[in-house]
């Protein structure tokens, strides 16, 4: 039973059947919608699991000149100068922006599972959360 | 819908009224000269196309759009317009020299004439009655922008030098005047329905900065005031607007930081009426407006709850508002708001514990959710079940961890009672039972929360609570030791 925040301003309405199959599995899933979220929600829990998103809303309480906001929120929590508040193995990037620089800038950031939305199968991401779980 | 039903029964009754002059005339028809038809006939014509075209023209062109325009000629549609087109039609095709009887072709003939005539009495009723209505409100418009003006003197500088008695009556006067005005523009006028709105929020927005303690009785009544309307207004795009526009206000004066006590007071007794508003307003809310409003009370928990330090409000009330606003969204199907429902209460409980622990309610939380679980398991949703099950244990959780000399019976004995409505309910699919039974097994192993620790004390408990309830309970702890023991 793990907790588990995904960061994704599409999980409520788009992206809710990817929820099922992680509730099932009895994990509690924290929604953030926007990356201003994400980041209080990191500094008020201890997750097991974090998904980001990389195309999300900023937020009120977060500046970023990125275009992507979720990278942004990635490089104030693994920039090289940042006190880590979560391990970078409990981290995955699920996105659809399959960008090669953008790859490399997070791979840079030391954040290995990213996995993209494309024809992804509903059961995909309970199964790359069981990964990460296993991993720890 | 009244003014529709005007209209068909005007229609009828000369639709039936002409029937019988026509039939009454119809023997003396031969007797009318030939010339005196054709007159008739395009008198009948003239009065068709003058009063009925301009008709058509309007509603079917790019004019209709304006409200005023189309206001003044929306008074006879589509009833009446339909019944006119249809005597038209006879007149412009001379329908009836199809009739070869002789008594049809005169009956139609008389019906037609006669009907192109008098149609065109309640015509003129409907156009006068409109264009009178229009005038009002074209007054009421000078009204209510001159209410707004006054609303927003009373809140400016100047009035810092008022004797606050007397502002406070000039204020609850002019807001209760205009509160008349924007009920009835609720319906009629968009944007000054939404003026209106904000004209009394702004009025609480500086009352409240300027004033002290004193003056908040008038803001609740103001806050009334706008519930008031909430509850009295049809239409759900306008109640959306009331919603969003006074939980912005709750956000604007938590910001404001000036004082708990009255923070709490205020933005309390506002999430309570918006939560009545919602549930018990003259129509059901849709499920944007419960979503939204969910949004909004989860927006200013949050708000102070980050706060430094935390602003305390009455958060065992907001948790029961998210209970109540969870159990409407499942009685109207609404999933997405009752999971979003489900998700609040757990962020608030297990937040208020960390935040501030003597305001936690742990207890109340988890009878929360024993009671918006029960009603899950009643409509047998297993994605909301699954939902409560993994936050009610995930508090419990929290709370052993968190207090481990504090009691957990009383949370337990929720969630057994829950679990007992879930097995219950779920007592033909084998395939619930089994994860329901995983999942208190899972808390047993990796919690160390052994569930049936806690069976003797919740029987105890329901006995006394509820007799159906213990009933279930005692039932549930039969089947589950003993498929335990098949097993």
């Amino acid at each position: 039973m793990a907790k588990i925040l995904w960061v994704e301003d599409e999980a409520r309405d788009q992206l809710i059947e990817y929820i099922g199959p992680l509730m099932r599995d009895g994990h509690t899933i924290d929604i953030a919608e926007d990356a201003s979220e994400g980041y209080i929600r990191l500094q008020e829990n201890d997750y097991d699991v974090v998904i980001f998103d990389l195309l999300i809303k900023a937020g009120i309480d977060f500046e970023m000149e990125e275009k992507y906001p979720g990278l942004s929120l990635l490089k104030r929590l693994f920039g090289s100068n940042e006190t880590k508040i979560i391990e970078i193995e409990k981290v995955m990037v699920f996105t659809v922006v399959n960008d090669k620089s953008i790859v490399d800038e997070i791979h840079d950031l030391g954040i290995q599972n990213i996995q993209f939305k494309e024809r992804m199968e509903k059961i995909m991401l309970k199964r790359y959360v069981d990964e990460i779980l296993k991993s720890k | 819908m009244r003014k529709n039903r005007l209209e068909i029964i005007t229609i009828i009754l000369i639709f039936i009224f002409t029937l019988i002059i026509s039939i009454i005339l119809e023997p003396y028809i031969e007797n009318l000269h030939e010339r005196s038809l054709d007159y008739a006939q395009i008198l009948a014509e003239i009065i068709a196309f003058v009063f009925i075209l301009p008709q058509v023209i309007i509603q079917l062109s790019i004019i209709s759009r304006r409200e005023d325009v189309k206001s003044v000629f929306s008074g006879c549609i589509p009833f009446y317009l339909g019944y006119y087109l249809i005597i038209l039609l006879i007149l412009s095709l001379n329908c009836w020299e199809n009739f070869s009887n002789s008594y049809w072709h005169n009956l139609i003939i008389l019906f037609t004439y006669i009907s192109a005539i008098l149609l065109i009495f309640p015509y003129l009723f409907f156009l006068i009655n409109k264009y009178s209505a229009d005038v009002i409100l074209r007054t009421e418009r000078r009204n209510i922008t001159n209410m707004i003006i006054k609303v927003s003197q009373l809140n400016n500088k100047d009035s810092n030098n008022r004797d606050p008695k007397i502002l406070e009556n000039e204020i609850m006067t002019a807001v209760r005047e205009l509160r008349d005005y924007v009920i009835a523009y609720s319906e009629r006028s968009y944007i000054f329905y939404v003026k209106g709105i904000n004209a009394l929020t702004e009025t609480i927005e500086q009352s409240f900065k300027k004033g002290t303690q004193n003056i908040d009785n008038i803001l609740i009544e103001i806050i009334e005031i706008l519930i008031n309307i909430g509850f009295r207004i049809e239409n759900d795009a306008s109640r959306l607007i009331l919603v969003e526009r006074v939980s912005e206000l709750g956000l604007t004066m938590i910001k404001d930081q000036q004082n708990e006590a009255r923070i709490n007071l205020l933005v309390t007794r506002m999430i309570n009426l918006l939560e009545n508003m919602t549930i018990n307003g003259s129509k059901a809310a849709s499920s944007d407006t419960v979503k939204t409003l969910l949004k909004q009370i989860d927006n200013i928990v949050k708000k102070c709850i980050r706060n430094e330090p935390v602003i305390k409000i009455e958060f065992h009330l907001i948790a029961e508002t998210y209970k109540r606003l969870c159990i409407y969204s499942m009685a109207k199907n609404y999933e997405m708001c009752a999971r979003d429902a489900i998700e609040n209460l757990s962020y608030l409980c297990i937040q208020s514990m960390k935040k501030i622990p003597e305001q936690a309610s742990v207890n109340k939380i988890c009878e929360a959710y024993k009671e918006i679980g029960v009603r899950g398991a009643e409509i047998r949703n297993e994605i909301l079940c699954i939902q409560i099950m993994n936050r009610f244990i995930n508090i419990i959780i929290e709370f052993k961890n968190r207090y481990p000399d504090n009691e957990i019976e009383a949370c337990m004995a929720s969630l057994l009672e829950f679990v007992a409505y879930f097995w219950h309910g779920w007592s033909n699919v084998p395939k619930m039972r089994i994860w329901l039974r995983k999942r208190l097994n899972r808390m047993k192993r990796e919690n160390r929360i052994p569930h049936k620790k806690y069976f003797r004390v919740t029987q105890k408990i329901l006995e006394v609570k509820s007799m159906m309830s213990s009933n279930i309970f005692s039932d549930f702890v039969d089947e589950y030791n003993g498929e335990q023991f098949t097993n």
